[in-house]
């Protein structure tokens, strides 16, 4: 008995230690070290630093500048050592224009993601934390949105919208915005889902009562509590959804009602090279390699960081 | 169950509608238009002048306000102008209207004779006034005595313009009541003897509340009356539902064979790699769904045709045909086509232009369904009934095929309904790449061109097809599954 009662602090002293140092390690740190161990998504975190990175610095690694540099004695030409990829049909080199495209083909992902997550966001928030007629109404409309066949679409919406004006903007960045805003508007209602169901859970939970005791508005409470509670499901969906909008982007641009050129991107890229297919078929491979790769990497990441945050997490 | 079949119906009719107007709107009220590149041509001989364009908007119906317009396209311009309404319900004149000979069936660019007095005034557009007694639209024969000869150039409410023969001054014909009209009965048919009447006079006739805009130019029936009208630019002039019925077929057999393959392939490997889930054929499909899902589909099917088709020639293999339904002329040595003999239009010859469109499809679809089928098979084995059927002492055969992979396979019900709107519409990326003469390649050129109507009408069958697609999924739900019960 009375050995017992002597050995008890010291148990209780180690635990505390060992608690302490579990504590010092940040969430972020935890998420990291579970990321690491998908071997794959680590894979594709290199590949999408290594084309950002080119993206932010194809101003000084471009050996050409990707509109103006356009050499008329030299068009289509194969590989060599002043063009490593050749050039394209108007003389320009392939190179500089896949460097500037990654530029224009991620910032339009980053951009129509950051948009459409936060859009779906406020409204899934509002829809699950309001519930009732409200709910009903924007569940209705969103599920109305996602039965729509997408691509048809945004094809419609784009091809109508092409001869818009936009005013204070150079001619040749319309469509980049027009792109990015129609991606936006038919790509929100997934994340909305997502964090319906995350407030629907929380709605009814204490702390959301104690906040509304203390006199915190409904919006504020979305903002706040509700939100920030739906991160995790909301970085997954995000990360699959910028490999998503690089295809779609790429697809409409492919078809010519994405945009256009002169602006180089991915999609208008291979559009250019598919006309020269049975002439110089080597040149389809660069931008479809760079789409598909940035694609693949983001989905592996977005599985990848799924498995980090939320093992359980379902998407 | 039938009163929530009578409400879902009223909640389609309703949201199909909701989705004409939303068409409608979004392709008439967007910048640009058919008219707009009109004078793009730098050859001044062949611009078009303010009246070509005028006669151009009246053929094309865009002069008259949008409701009008909106409504003239969805049920059809036959009636509108008309004194009388006739709703029959027997074919071949069920849902046909009838109009009384009159402005009604004036229409831009016909002849016509007027028997009336000159006033002698002109108005601000120095056109002579005519108040007309009788009318002769699409007059065949000999003209009688003293009337004037013309073509129609515009009609304004119950007034027209008339481009005079020989005369270099045009004609403001007025209309009234008592003006004697005369048409041809292929024109105007004769009214017929049963059905209910309703006039609507008061509102679309010459004379009614819109009467200004009230003229009708066409025999247009709309397109719910399943008169898809004509197209504007992709085959100019043609009747939509021949520009649809030329290409349903194709899209339809690229789209089902694509679904059924992707389908037949997807459940099974799908089902086993969540049986075997971390086995090594259980990593091989989950990287291989990455691949799928992350592959844009225009690269993969242009790869496909730069090693089948390209290179599959240079190397000397028997290459494929590199796009289209059939092939034209007879194959060339050393294609695959000449290697089965095939001829141009036989069943050989088709089937092998089907084999790069179907297989880019199927394994676009299968990578997405073996993925969702193996998610959904994962999560029922997780459940308790699988366990209790274990514990039983069942076979491992039998929890998984009778007691697991039923469940499983009821989510795969939402990819099949889903997939109806598909099979009609296409797939628009995989046709145009391998220029597959179907739906998809069709919206994509009528966008291309501006083609509004075919445009329309194609989004308009695709928003019905969602909307029933919607509900025999949920039909079928609550057959296959009874947990489900709507009320």
């Amino acid at each position: 008995m009375s050995e017992k009662n002597v050995k008890e602090p010291q148990v209780e002293r180690l635990d505390a230690e060992g608690l302490l140092t579990t504590k010092k390690e940040s969430q972020f740190s935890v998420v990291w070290k579970r990321f690491r161990r998908h071997k794959l998504a680590l894979a594709g975190l290199v590949i999408i630093i290594i084309f950002v990175l080119m993206a932010i610095f194809a101003n000084a690694i471009a050996p050409y500048d990707p509109i103006t540099d356009q050499d008329p004695y030299n068009r289509n030409a194969d590989p060599s050592p002043e063009h490593i990829m050749g050039t394209d049909e108007v003389g320009r080199d392939v190179f500089s224009r896949l460097l500037f495209a990654a530029r224009i083909s991620l910032s339009v992902a980053l951009v129509v993601v950051l948009f459409s997550e936060t859009i779906g966001a406020l409204v899934g928030g509002v829809s699950g934390y309001f519930g009732g007629w409200v709910d009903m109404a924007i569940q209705r409309f969103v599920e109305f949105l996602m039965t729509l066949p997408l691509l048809p679409l945004l094809l419609a919406f784009s091809s109508l919208l092409q001869g818009i004006y936009i005013p204070h903007i150079p001619k040749e960045w319309t469509s980049v915005i027009l792109i990015s805003a129609i991606l936006i508007i038919f790509g929100w209602m997934g994340s909305s889902r997502l964090v319906r169901g995350v407030v629907l859970s929380l709605r009814d939970l204490d702390f959301t009562e104690a906040a509304r005791a203390l006199g915190m508005s409904d919006l504020r409470i979305i903002v706040r509590h509700m939100i920030p509670n739906a991160m995790a499901p909301i970085i997954v969906d995000a990360t699959l959804g910028l490999g998503g909008v690089i295809v779609l982007e790429s697809a409409l641009s492919f078809l010519g009602f994405g945009i256009q050129p002169p602006v180089p991107t991915w999609g208008n890229m291979l559009q250019a090279a598919q006309s020269g297919l049975l002439g110089n078929p080597v040149k389809v491979i660069y931008p479809g390699l760079a789409i598909f790769l940035t694609s693949l990497a983001f989905n592996y990441i977005g599985d990848g960081l799924r498995d980090a945050l939320d093992p359980r997490l379902k998407l | 169950m039938t009163s929530y079949l009578i409400r879902r119906f009223i909640q389609m009719v309703l949201v199909v509608l909701l989705a004409t107007m939303a068409i409608y709107a979004l392709l008439n009220l967007a910048p640009g238009g058919p008219l707009s590149g009109l004078n793009m041509t730098a050859d001044r001989k062949s611009r078009y002048s303010e009246a070509d364009k005028n006669r151009l908007e009246a053929y094309l119906g865009l002069d008259k306000p949008l409701a009008l317009r909106y409504l003239a396209w969805l049920v059809g311009e036959d009636w509108i102008g008309a004194d009388e309404m006739y709703l029959g319900l027997k074919p071949p004149d069920g849902m046909r209207f009838y109009a009384k000979p009159g402005i009604a069936y004036a229409t831009p660019g016909y002849p016509v004779w007027i028997e009336g007095e000159q006033t002698g005034q002109t108005d601000e557009e120095g056109r002579v006034i005519i108040i007309a007694k009788k009318i002769w639209l699409r007059p065949s024969g000999e003209p009688p005595e003293g009337v004037v000869q013309g073509l129609i150039v515009k009609v304004y409410g119950h007034n027209l313009h008339v481009d005079v023969k020989g005369d270099p001054v045009d004609a403001w014909v007025e209309t009234t009541k008592e003006t004697a009209w005369e048409v041809p009965a292929s024109v105007a048919p004769p009214r017929p003897e049963k059905g209910p009447w309703v006039n609507v006079s008061w509102l679309f006739g010459p004379y009614g509340l819109l009467g200004n805009y009230a003229h009708f130019h066409g025999e247009g029936h709309g397109v719910a009356r399943f008169d898809w009208g004509k197209s504007w630019a992709v085959a100019r002039g043609q009747p939509i539902s021949m520009l649809i019925k030329s290409r349903l077929g194709n899209t339809m057999v690229l789209m089902s064979l694509a679904t059924l393959f992707s389908l037949l392939i997807a459940i099974p490997v799908g089902i086993y790699s969540a049986v075997k889930q971390y086995s090594t054929l259980d990593y091989f499909v989950t990287t291989f769904t990455f691949f799928g899902t992350s592959m844009p589909i225009f690269w993969f099917g242009l790869m496909m045709i730069l090693v089948f088709s390209i290179y599959f020639k240079k190397w000397g293999l028997p290459y494929l045909p590199a796009g289209g339904v059939t092939s034209v002329r007879p194959p060339r040595a050393g294609s695959l086509l000449a290697l089965l003999h095939a001829t141009p239009g036989s069943f050989v010859d088709r089937a092998v232009h089907l084999i790069m469109p179907t297989s880019a499809l199927s394994l676009l679809y299968m990578a997405g369904w073996s993925r969702y089928m193996r998610s959904s098979m994962l999560e029922v084995l997780r459940l308790d009934y699988v366990r209790t059927a274990r514990a039983k002492g069942l076979s491992e055969r039998v929890v998984i095929v009778k007691h697991a992979m039923r469940n499983a396979l009821i989510p795969l019900i939402t990819i099949v309904v889903f997939q109806i709107p598909g099979i009609f519409g296409g797939a628009t990326i995989t046709e145009t790449i391998f220029s597959w003469q179907g739906m998809g390649l069709l919206y994509f050129k009528a966008l291309t061109a501006d083609d509004w109507p075919v445009v329309m009408v194609l989004l308009y069958i695709q928003a019905i097809l969602v909307v029933i697609a919607t509900l025999t999924g949920d039909i079928l739900y609550t057959l296959v599954d009874p947990r489900i019960r709507y009320d």
